[in-house]
């Protein structure tokens, strides 16, 4: 597949002195056409201001960007046409309802009018706002507004769409709808690039994810090859009674017989560990003659938030 | 830049404004209650109903040309008890220039008993002492009524003597009336008005004689007699009706410039909106294909309306309270249109650095006052040359320019006090009307290139 976008060495410091944030910090990566590219950080990893100097919103101290061959600090209106924003804040007109806020960027991207009317039709439809589409926005329930922030930027019909946290706050069936939106989209021959620092969203949609850490760029991969980079089996989460001494509690757990690896995040012991279920009656037993009560305990396989603490020593969300 | 997207902005933000709660209060009721305020403060108060001004005249008339001369002393024509003139000898010999500077120093207020007269006159022979004295602020006002005074102020009688009075020469007499080729037909143009455009009594002065000299004209222009004879009357003892105006009045010009500049800082405030740092919706606007054009003037097409609607409720209530102006309320309101791209650069420059609309309102709250203080618009402000004499006038005296000479209300106030107070002849007010346009405009022009370096090009 062919690099639909190219970023060499792209950097943003903010601030001086004391107060220099580098909140991007040397970031190269190719994104390839029709994929779901993730990017995976923190709080402040730098992601946002990643995606607006690809987009040509920001401009970078230092790098170069490529899109479709040309540099979008350029203002070329092809290149305008092509690209579609999703961004994390809310992005519309809030005294203008559902309709009138698509019309406005449909005329403002020049769109014939029938096919706007269609396109606008097949969007409202597409997210569930039929029946609010007249409504005025301000009235729209959090989810429901960014359910539009989403059609926005999908109303040009644009070639790569960049997609920054598109479900913070939503509820279940909210989240599973965008996330539909999404997936659908590398189908209709688009490119997306999507932020989050939410590893599910990120596992779930991306072709290939950059976990992104304080402005650089940890690992790019597949999230499947993500995961078995940190090894096999799967984990066990304990919560304890007493959450004092824990590290020295992993420390021991770790030279079981069997146990891959054993530590701390957020509170939590962790054990990863092959065939896990066999060997939970002895772990369970050691912790408890260590003086602990066990209080809660989940099994799951690895995510991609274990690929960031095994990188960072830091849990994705702190 | 496709007409589609102006209009798209254009009707967004119409769409925002009509729907916001602020904008029937403010758009209408504002004015209404700005002017209402000062109606309730000033209308009883009469103000300058009987100041002296002081005139200079330099009087270069040369009298009527020898051949009309001898056409009055023609025994034949004055003897035909058809025809009366009411001209003494001694008018016709020495010319109208004596004449009409007697009326200047006979006027009094017709409207007040045993008023003083409205001009005090002092006749020069050389016009530099006069101007010595002028710009001393000795004198008011300096007039110079140049050497065809007498021929103009005939020539306009000749256009009503053509039919009658040339014929009546040719016919019975065999003779004919000697033609004035390319004499002004307008007794202002024979007549300089020199005098510091700065300095309040001389415009007030200015104004009142413009009245005189409209008079003067219209009465040498009057015939009227039956049958075949003509007759015209010249009569010295006239009496001027100067407008008395309230100080509510004389402040409505003033007040309306003011209104007017006022009104952008709502539409700023709702601009400034789209700006705000934790904002982005603007830029969907900067990723899409439109330039800034687009945005700026499908705003300009929002705005232009709104402003055009309440520059009209500004006349409308300074009328409804009792305004009533001597000239055309239509040319005022032409005037009043120079100052929007005024308005359009407050807007743009105040939105392209604020971001706030509290922040925007406080300074265009105090900015607006503060403009409308300075140009003049409530009283007179004090004279700060800044370059002397560099503005050509009709006197020949250039102007100086004046501190707040740059803004261009100053101007527009200028201009609607004199057209809508004192009915002065266009071409009067042509050089105020001129300039607050074109200062305007390039404080327009100024704004724009600011506003979308700031809003559209600069980035991180
Ligand atoms: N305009 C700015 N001025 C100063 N600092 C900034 C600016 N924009 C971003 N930063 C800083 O740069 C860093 C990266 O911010 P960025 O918004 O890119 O993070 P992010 O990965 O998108 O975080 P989040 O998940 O919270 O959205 C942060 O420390 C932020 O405070
Ligand atoms: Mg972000």
């Amino acid at each position: 597949m062919a690099n639909i976008i190219e970023v060499r060495n792209l950097k943003k410091y903010f601030g001086k002195g004391d107060k220099l944030v580098k909140a991007v910090d040397g970031i190269s990566l190719e994104i390839r056409e029709n994929e779901i590219f993730g990017f995976l950080g923190p709080n402040g990893a730098g992601k946002t201001t990643s995606l607006r100097m690809i987009i040509g919103l920001l401009r970078p101290d230092v790098g170069k960007i490529t899109i479709m061959g040309q540099d979008p600090h350029k203002n070329g209106k092809e290149l305008k046409r092509a690209l579609g924003i999703i961004p994390q804040s809310l992005t519309f007109y809030d005294d203008l309802t559902v309709e009138e806020n698509l019309w406005f960027l449909a005329k403002i991207y020049d769109i014939p009018k029938n096919e706007a009317r269609e396109r606008i039709d097949f969007l409202i439809a597409r997210v569930g706002l039929t029946e609010k589409r007249k409504h005025l926005v301000r009235t729209l329930s959090g989810g429901l507004q960014r359910r539009l922030n989403l059609i926005l930027g999908l109303i040009h019909d644009p070639t790569i769409i960049l997609c920054d946290e598109p479900t913070p706050g939503l509820d279940p069936q909210s989240r599973v709808a965008v996330w539909e939106v999404l997936k659908d989209l590398p189908n209709q021959g688009k490119t997306v690039i999507l932020t989050t620092h939410f590893m599910e969203e990120a596992d779930r949609l991306s072709d290939r994810v950059a976990i992104i850490d304080q402005g650089k760029i940890l690992v790019l991969d597949t999230p499947k090859k993500l995961k078995a980079s940190i090894g096999e089996g799967d984990l066990v989460e304990f919560s304890l009674n007493r959450r004092d001494n824990l590290d020295d509690l992993a420390k021991a757990l770790k030279t079981f017989n069997g146990i891959e690896d054993a530590y701390v995040s957020s509170g939590l012991i962790i054990i990863r560990a092959l065939d896990v279920v066999s060997r939970l009656t002895r772990i369970l037993n050691f912790i408890e003659t260590q003086g602990w009560e066990v209080e809660n305990m989940s099994i799951r396989s690895t995510s991609l938030e274990d690929v960031f603490i095994n990188l960072t020593g830091r849990a994705l969300r702190n | 830049m496709s007409l589609k997207q102006i209009l798209g902005v254009a009707q967004r933000m119409g769409l925002q404004l009509f729907r916001s709660k602020w904008t029937i209060p403010y758009l209408i009721l504002y004015p209404l209650f700005f002017i209402g305020l000062y109606w309730i403060g000033f209308s009883t108060s009469p103000v300058g109903e009987s100041q002296t001004f002081l005139v200079g005249v330099i009087n270069q008339d040369l009298g009527l040309s020898d051949e009309i001369k001898s056409l009055f002393h023609n025994e034949t024509i004055m003897g035909n008890s058809s025809f009366t003139l009411y001209h003494s000898s001694d008018v016709l010999d020495k010319g109208f220039g004596i004449e009409f500077i007697d009326i200047l120093a006979n006027l009094t207020y017709s409207n007040i008993t045993n008023a003083p007269h409205i001009f005090e006159v002092t006749q020069f022979e050389e016009e530099s002492d006069a101007t010595d004295k002028l710009f001393k602020r000795d004198l008011d006002i300096l007039i110079v009524l140049s050497p065809n005074f007498s021929n103009t102020t005939l020539s306009i009688l000749n256009r009503y003597w053509h039919n009658t009075f040339r014929f009546y020469l040719h016919e019975m007499i065999q003779l004919d009336f000697p033609t004035f080729p390319d004499l002004p037909t307008n007794i202002n143009d024979s007549i300089r008005i020199i005098g510091d455009e700065s300095y309040f009594n001389f415009k007030m002065a200015k104004s009142v004689l413009s009245i005189v000299i409209h008079e003067y004209q219209d009465l040498t222009t009057t015939f009227k007699g039956p049958g075949g004879s003509i007759s015209i009357r010249m009569n010295k003892d006239y009496e001027v009706s100067i407008p008395k105006y309230s100080l509510f009045e004389l402040s409505i010009p003033g007040l309306i410039a003011f209104g007017i500049i006022v009104q952008p800082s709502l539409i700023s405030m709702f601009f400034c909106m789209e700006f705000r740092s934790n904002n982005t919706t603007f830029d969907r606007i900067r990723l899409a294909p439109s330039s800034g054009g687009v945005y700026i003037i499908g705003s300009i097409l929002v705005q232009i309306p709104i402003m055009i609607g309440q520059t009209i409720i500004l006349f409308l209530t300074s009328l409804m309270l009792g305004f009533n102006p001597q000239g055309d309320i239509l040319i005022g309101f032409l005037i009043a249109l120079t100052i929007f791209p005024f308005c359009l650069f407050l807007v743009f420059i105040s939105t392209a650095f604020l971001s706030n609309e509290d922040v925007v309102g406080n300074v265009l709250g105090f900015g607006a006052p503060f403009i409308a203080f300075m140009s003049g618009a409530f009283i007179e402000i004090p004279k700060v040359i800044l370059i002397p004499g560099i503005f050509p006038t009709s006197s020949g005296y250039p102007r100086d320019f004046l501190l707040w000479d740059f803004l261009p209300l100053t101007h527009t106030a200028n201009a609607l006090r004199q057209v809508l107070l004192y009915d002065f002849d266009f071409h009067l007010v042509l050089f105020d009307i001129f300039m607050s346009l074109f200062l305007s405009i390039i404080f327009l022009i100024f704004s724009l290139i600011i506003f979308s370096y700031l809003r559209f090009k600069r980035r991180g």
